[in-house]
Order: structure tokens, then sequence, then C-alpha cells
């Protein structure tokens, strides 16, 4: 009887059509790709089934996060962050040295009070992290218009961008109390317009 | 290359070596696949969309506002625990009558849907029909969303897709009022009981 011989396999596969088919979904992937814009706190948004698409420029984000905590953002469109910053320096009388100031301008959202606004800026990015984390938000104490540094953070965004729009994202958990403040805040400067950041969803 | 490495040993029989043409793609498919997991994960797909919402303006005389019949009123309160308490008409009526006040869900069969989608029957089939719809033949129906302090603002988005779902064209985002919180109040009380 001749010996049952066992046919050697090669271990070597064909790669050529699983290469293809990898760098077709790469490629889509890359053109497709926008990275996510950096963002202090994780915020889930509502859904809903409105399909209006968000600008990506002249926009004045409002953030708040689960706990009520307000973060503020507006993008960089003609350099308008530096005047933003510069405003804002004027009013609230304090200093920011170049590397401050440059930080800001290539920076996100904004959620600490403007007193702590030189140190946030010259934190590194550990130490922000641990800012963000800890941080109130910005002060709105509508109650006390002193207090209420969104209205001023808001004021001076339009100045540093007269066609800014108000565009809100908040979290679906987000108390409604703050949600109220910052509303009655933007009312009160004649922002009656503005939208509510929502992932698309479906009716049922 | 070819001639540095050859065999001195075959003695210039001038044979051309066959080499193979296949080339090892395992590092270069892993390093693709790399990359897409890489490219996955940092993109967003699903581009975020916005719902416009416009505030009545704050200082707007009281007389200005649109004359409002009882029978057009409907009053949703967003309670916490995504519970909304809704009344048809006046406030005033709907805190005297224990029973005017109901409440339900953000169920999508049985909730707030299925409370606003009778309603609009109900105007439609009424047999004063043309007294519920405006010259363009939207319905008349003015809905006030009157969300609690305490409640989340996910439920307010709820509501006001509620109304985009419906097509309401009429409707509000007011602040609850002092006997209405009551009502409120009363009804997580009844609640917190029947448990």
């Amino acid at each position: 009887m001749p010996k049952i011989k066992v046919k050697k396999g090669s271990v070597s596969l064909d790669m050529t059509a699983m290469c293809d088919v990898a760098f077709l979904l790469l490629t889509f992937f890359v053109l497709t790709a926008k990275a996510k814009p950096m963002e202090p706190v994780e915020v889930s948004t509502p859904s809903s089934i409105v399909d209006l698409p968000v600008p990506d420029v002249d926009v004045i984000t409002l953030l708040i996060d689960d706990k009520g905590r307000t973060f503020v953002n507006l993008d960089n469109k003609d350099n308008s962050r530096q005047y933003w910053l510069d405003n804002m320096k004027d009013q609230f009388k304090f200093s920011v040295n170049a590397e401050q100031t440059k930080n800001f301008v290539n920076g996100g959202p904004i959620g600490v009070p403007v007193a702590n606004l030189p140190d946030y800026l010259a934190a590194d990015a550990n130490k922000k992290k641990e800012i963000e984390k800890t941080t109130l938000g910005i002060p709105l104490d509508s109650s006390n218009t002193d207090a209420n540094q969104l209205k001023d953070w808001i004021i001076n965004a339009r100045r540093a961008n007269q066609g800014a729009k108000v565009v809100i994202k908040a979290d679906q958990k987000a108390p409604y109390a703050s949600i109220k403040k910052v509303m009655k805040t933007l009312q009160d400067q004649g922002v009656d317009r503005f939208s509510l950041l929502t992932t698309q969803g479906s009716a049922d | 290359m070819a001639e540095i490495q050859e065999n001195p040993q075959e003695g210039g029989k001038g044979k051309a070596k066959k080499q193979s043409t296949k080339v090892d793609l395992t590092a270069m498919v892993d390093l693709a696949f790399l990359l897409i997991t890489f490219f996955m994960f940092t993109t967003t797909l699903a581009k975020p969309k916005a719902m416009q919402i416009a505030l009545p303006k704050e200082d707007a005389p009281e007389e200005d506002a649109p004359e409002l019949s009882k029978k057009h009123a409907l009053t949703l309160l967003l309670a916490p625990k995504n519970v909304v308490l809704y009344y048809f008409g006046k406030a005033e009526e709907a805190a005297a009558d224990a029973n005017a006040v109901k409440a339900t869900s953000f169920d999508k069969k049985s909730g707030l849907r299925k409370v606003i989608i009778e309603k609009l029957k109900e105007l439609e089939t009424d047999p004063d029909r043309a007294n519920n719809f405006d010259k363009q033949g939207k319905s008349k129906l003015m809905v006030m969303i009157k969300p609690v302090d305490s409640s989340v603002y996910g439920n307010m988005v709820n509501a006001l897709d509620e109304m985009h779902i419906n097509k309401i064209a009429r409707y509000a985002i007011l602040n609850i009022s002092e006997p209405e919180k009551v009502l409120v109040e009363q009804s997580m009380a009844k609640a917190k009981e029947s448990k």
C-alpha cells in the first residue's frame, strides 16, 4: 500500500486583493475625514428629525455639558479670535503675553472665569485638562449682571465677527435651569434666533 | 546585484536566475488597516444638524401677543424624569380642575405624539372647522412648552421635535408660572405615592 502523503499547503496567501480593498477603504476615509474638533468636554447632543446643516464658520458655539457648565467658542475666521481676545482684554483689563495669545487664538472653547484666563492659557496640556475638569464654566449669574461674563464673551465675539450666528450645543442631560440662563443671556442682548445642535434621528 | 552574488561554481553558464514576481504584502496590508482604523475613529461621519428656534421678544407688550382662543391652546409642562404634563385651555381653569392636567411621556407611540395627533384630529373634525385653521390652511393649535428648572435639555428638544414631526406652526418656549410649578410638584408627589 502506498503511504498516504499529506500535501503540504503553502502558508503564504495572495494578499493582493486584500491590499486593494484596504487601500480603497483607506482612500475613502482619508478623503471624507474631518478631524473632530477638540472640545474640553464630552457632549452628547439629543437627536431630532430636523436636517439643517450647521455652518462651519461664523458661529459662536455655546457648549453646555451634562452638569450645566458653559463654555464659549468662536471660530477663527479672519483672525477673529485675536480681536475677540483684544476686546476682552480691553474690557477686563488683564494682560497676556505672546505665548498665551497664541494659545488662545489656536485654542478651542473657553470655560473659565476671566480672572483665571491668563493662568489657563499659560497652562501645559496636563494642567489644562485638570482645569477643564474642575472648572465651573463661565460664570453666568443672571440675577447679577456684573457676574454674567457669558454676556461679555458674546458681546465681544459679535464685535469680533459681526456675522456670527449663535449655536447652542448642549448635552441631552444638561439641566434646563442652565439652558434657561443661557437663553436669557442671549435674549438680553437681542439674540432672539439661534440654533440648537442635534444629531440626526428618525421620527419613529 | 545579481552579478555580484553569482555563484562562481556555476562557471559562466550565463543562465539568468528567474526571480519570483511575488512580493510579500502582509506588512503593507497591516499598515493599511491600521490607518483605516485610525481614520475611522477620528472622522465624524454624522454631521451635526441644527434646529432653529426663535424666542419671542422679551420687551414685546402684552397686547401684541396673538389672540388665543381657549380651544386652540395646549400647554406642555416638562417635568423631571421624562414626564410631560399637559392641559388644554387656560391655566387658571386647569389649576382648579384636578382632572384637567394629565400626564404622558415621550414615548413614540403612546406618548406626547398621540396627544397632539388626537388634538389635531379633534380640530379637524370640529363642526366649527373653519375657525380652527388660518388662511394658509395651517392649524391654529398653539403649543406652549414650559420646562421646569429641574427637567433636562433633552426633553425640551424632544418636545420641539414633536412640533416638527406634527408640523405645528405655532409653538413657543415659555417660562413656567407659579401655579404651574405647583401642578408639577403635585403630580410628582402623586407619582411617588402610587409607587
